[in-house]
């Protein structure tokens, strides 16, 4: 493990085995031997269309899915062994995850197991809590007494801009209120790193942009390492630092591109628009030439 | 601020509120403008067919026989006092139900390996219809109280389980991982996600059990009980009091009527933060 | 409106026209009580078996309301049930036909092992059956005629079917139960304190026809030729035998012979004038409230 490398991630696969339609065990692989090391403070993105494998990949860097082979470590810990190949290794598997599953933490006690965030495209925040519980749940999470709680939740919340909605209840929010609640959540627990799946996919074009820009404001000069899925090409260039291009069936890192434009970048500035075009071209040459995909 | 100031903001002030606004939705919307207008002439031919012999009175009785029979079952045979009786056991069996469903439920829905040990047992005893169950249980308990509060929570207790353990079971994923990447143990898990996405099942499936339990205390009232509103139907039935019968049905129907109210209205109370998608 | 007065229309004459169903052979409904043994004998016989059929119902109220809506013929119902029937309008189209007495008459009862005796009964708690306080009456009549002082009997008044596990369960310390209801009493081993026997007719206290009375048969007054049939075949079954008639209630029982060996058989008879005046009083009282 090199120094500065928060995130790194050696040949991962993830196969899975799936009944098709005549009923016949079929194999799928979502990832094969992906490796990839994601420096500190670097925002990434994790780029290609649906299906190609980059949430599965997401998911096993979170610790939420164990790979088929490979390891991930976040910043030098380990995240969730592989699972077993051989006969062997199975039986000593089942016995010690016969009761509960490697991906459950601790019976009784909360133990964030790395200082990482997650955030999902939907269901991201509990619809029973009020804005405000919500964010001093995760904060609960990390061991700190109420008073602190409180004091960092509304400093969170203030900062996304919803500290007028403290006690109204999810439902009761926009699509996007919802997304800045989830930030809040995310930004209040002041990680290492945090991982978003396709974040701004479920809001409109507008709000999608005005989220950007926040998001943006939010992480400035914080140091987290941020990776986000995105099928958005124009998302993935105005945002990240590096541009990891995945290619579907098997879920493979095809390319990779490194922008190096300062921020606040404009969206319509021309090194952004060129490597957009040069990898739209890349995303067609697959689509016209691979055949499957599983959506 | 000027009602706050008047009842109290908090404890007694919000419980008379939270009662008037209970009765206020409850009898508000049974007995509302339109019902009413179906209701008096309703009543009205009630008081009036077995009058005129269109039905034999003595078999049909009017409104205001049963009204009588109500009065004389209140002051001669202590109907207030029998239904307290049966208002007990029925609380009793379902609040047993409800407190070892649950958790039960619970424990079947977050664990697999729990489920495929306890589950198959379950679904051998549960369609059994519970009146089945009454020589078995009287054998056991033999004839009295605890016999009778067993039938009734048999009797909500199955469907209870199954609701709760499937809503538990079916919790979506995702929010369990928003919660696991932070840490939540399973303890956390339980209480503050699982719990809280399935109560809106966990209600509706309580719904159902009071139904079943209110018809298991009167079976298990009839079955050598002494007291209580089942005991008195029984009793109206083999001496041909049918007012009597008339009253203890309705008596029922109104213990049904307000269980399945409360549960409402604590579904109401919930409906805040469900999520309209 | 319209269509909810059709609906009540609709269920009024529906209701009318259950009074004329009928099937050819008659059915007697009873609750499967052991003093019906000439009734079970009867349904084995030639005759019986060519004019009716026994139905067997779990108490004597089904056979009432099942008499009310003309479903069956004719049934046995305890007295105090009939006497509660006849206030009902229904009663008009039923008619008393004949009762059922047993020998046995007011009788007291103490546990088994106990050893309390008629004069001590002072002080102690007697169960006395709250469905049939005539038996009371019937008792302190019966008794009056013995020194034995009655001033600090304490009496508990308990349904019917809770005197005997009251008195299992030491309760009570003796009950005042119908005669028939003895026997019962006699096989789980209690002893008798008290029996009275073959009350005379005219007796000063109470009508006799309560205390003896186990059934009254009930029938449809409209079928009179079928009614005096079914009389005389009951009549002429209940004087068969005694031997014969405990065979055949051990074959509806389903219990062996011996166990009622040693008791008396109820006796059937056409309803006599008492019997039917006691009724007509009781359903002028309160039939049009």
């Amino acid at each position: 493990m090199e120094g500065g490398e928060m995130i790194e991630a050696r040949r991962i696969s993830k196969f899975f085995s799936i009944v098709n339609k005549e009923g016949i065990a079929e194999g799928l692989t979502a990832c094969l031997s992906v490796t990839l090391s994601i420096e500190k403070g670097k925002i990434i993105t994790l780029l290609g269309p649906s299906g190609c494998g980059k949430s599965t990949f997401l998911e096993i860097l979170a610790g939420l899915q164990a790979p088929s082979e490979g390891e991930v470590f976040i910043d030098g810990v380990r995240v969730l062994e592989p699972l077993p190949s051989t006969r062997a290794e199975m039986d000593a598997y089942r016995k010690r995850y016969r009761f509960l599953s490697p991906l459950a933490n601790d019976l009784f006690r909360d133990r964030p197991k790395h200082d990482i965030a997650m955030i999902f495209q939907d269901y991201a925040v509990f619809p029973w809590m009020t804005v405000l519980q919500n964010v001093t749940f995760t904060l609960k999470l990390r061991g700190l007494r109420r008073a602190e709680r409180e004091k960092q939740a509304l400093f969170y919340l203030n900062k996304v801009g919803l500290g007028a909605s403290l006690h109204k209840y999810p439902s009761q929010l926009s699509g996007g209120m919802r997304q800045r609640l989830a930030f809040a959540r995310a930004l209040s627990v002041e990680p290492k790193a945090i991982l978003m799946d396709e974040p701004f996919a479920a809001v409109d074009l507008l709000t999608r942009e005005r989220l950007q820009d926040d998001l943006l404001k939010l992480l400035d000069s914080s140091g987290i390492t941020i990776v986000i899925v995105t099928h958005d090409v124009a998302e993935a260039a105005y945002l990240s630092d590096e541009i990891i291009i995945f290619s579907p069936s098997p879920g493979t890192i095809r390319n990779r591109f490194t922008i190096d434009v300062p921020r606040p970048r404009r969206r319509d500035h021309p090194e952004l628009a060129d490597i957009q075009e040069r990898i739209s071209r890349l995303l067609k040459y697959d689509i016209d030439n691979e055949s499957e995909y599983s959506i | 601020m000027q009602v706050d100031q008047q009842y109290g903001s908090k404890g007694f002030g919000r419980l008379t509120r939270g009662a008037g606004l209970f009765l206020r939705n409850s009898f508000g919307s049974l007995f509302s403008r339109e019902f009413i207008k179906v209701l008096i002439p309703l009543l009205l031919l009630w008081e009036v067919i077995p009058r005129f012999d269109i039905l034999p009175r003595t078999l049909a009785p009017t409104l205001s026989d049963v009204a009588l029979a109500f009065r004389d079952m209140v002051i001669n045979k202590g109907l207030l006092l029998h239904i307290l009786y049966s208002l007990g056991k029925f609380l009793a069996g379902l609040l047993i139900a409800v407190f070892t469903a649950i958790p039960i439920g619970i424990f079947m829905g977050w664990n697999l390996p729990i489920r495929k040990h306890t589950l198959p047992l379950f679904q051998i005893l549960a369609p059994i219809p519970p009146p089945a169950w009454v020589p078995l249980t009287i054998i056991i308990f033999g004839i009295g109280l605890p016999m009778q509060i067993y039938l009734i929570f048999l009797g909500a207790f199955y469907p209870i389980l199954f609701n709760t353990y499937q809503a538990i079971k079916d919790t979506d994923p995702r929010y369990l991982s928003s919660a696991r990447v932070f840490g939540a143990s399973e303890l956390t898990l339980i209480c503050n996600i699982y719990f809280w996405n399935a109560l809106g099942a966990i209600i509706m499936s309580v719904k159902t059990g009071v139904a079943i339990a209110l018809v298991m205390l009167v079976i298990a009232e009839m079955y050598g009980g002494r007291s209580g509103i089942g005991y008195l139907l029984v009793e109206a039935k083999d001496f041909f009091q049918i007012p009597a019968m008339v009253v203890c049905m309705l008596v029922l129907g109104m213990i049904g009527w307000f269980s399945i109210e409360i549960l409402k209205f604590a579904e109401l109370k919930l409906a805040l933060w469900k999520v309209g998608r | 409106m319209v269509t909810l007065l059709l609906v009540i229309l609709c269920v009024v004459f529906a209701f009318q026209s259950t009074q004329k169903l009928f099937s050819p052979k008659a059915i007697i409904g009873h609750n499967g009580s052991p003093l019906l043994a000439f009734l079970y004998a009867a349904d084995e016989g030639d005759e019986g078996r060519e004019a009716f059929t026994a139905a067997k119902f779990n108490s004597s109220a089904d056979v009432g309301y099942a008499l009310l809506s003309g479903t069956i013929h004719a049934g046995f119902i305890e007295p105090e049930k009939a006497l509660e029937l006849s206030r009902l309008s229904g009663f008009d189209n039923l008619v008393v036909l004949g009762k059922v007495t047993f020998p046995y008459g007011v009788t007291v009862i103490t546990k088994k092992g106990s050893s309390l005796r008629l004069q001590d009964i002072n002080g102690h708690h007697i169960g006395v059956p709250s469905d049939n306080p005539a038996l009371l009456k019937e008792f302190t009549t019966a008794v009056s005629k013995y020194p034995v002082q009655l001033k600090q009997v304490n009496y508990q008044f308990l349904p019917s079917d809770a005197i005997i596990p009251a008195l299992d369960a030491g309760k009570i310390h003796g009950a005042i139960v119908k005669g028939s209801k003895s026997v019962i009493a006699i096989s789980d081993g209690h002893n008798i304190l008290f029996q009275k026997w073959d009350m005379e007719p005219g007796n000063e206290c109470c009508p006799p026809v309560i205390d003896q009375l186990e059934f009254v048969l009930l029938a449809q007054k409209k079928e009179q030729t079928r009614n005096r049939a079914l009389v005389e075949i009951l009549t002429g079954s209940a004087a068969l035998n005694p031997s014969v008639l405990r065979a055949a209630l051990s074959r509806a029982e389903h219990v062996p012979e011996t166990l009622f060996a040693d008791l008396p058989l109820a006796s059937f008879e056409l309803a006599d004038n008492q019997l039917l005046s006691l009724f007509s009083q009781h359903s002028g009282t309160d039939h049009h409230k």
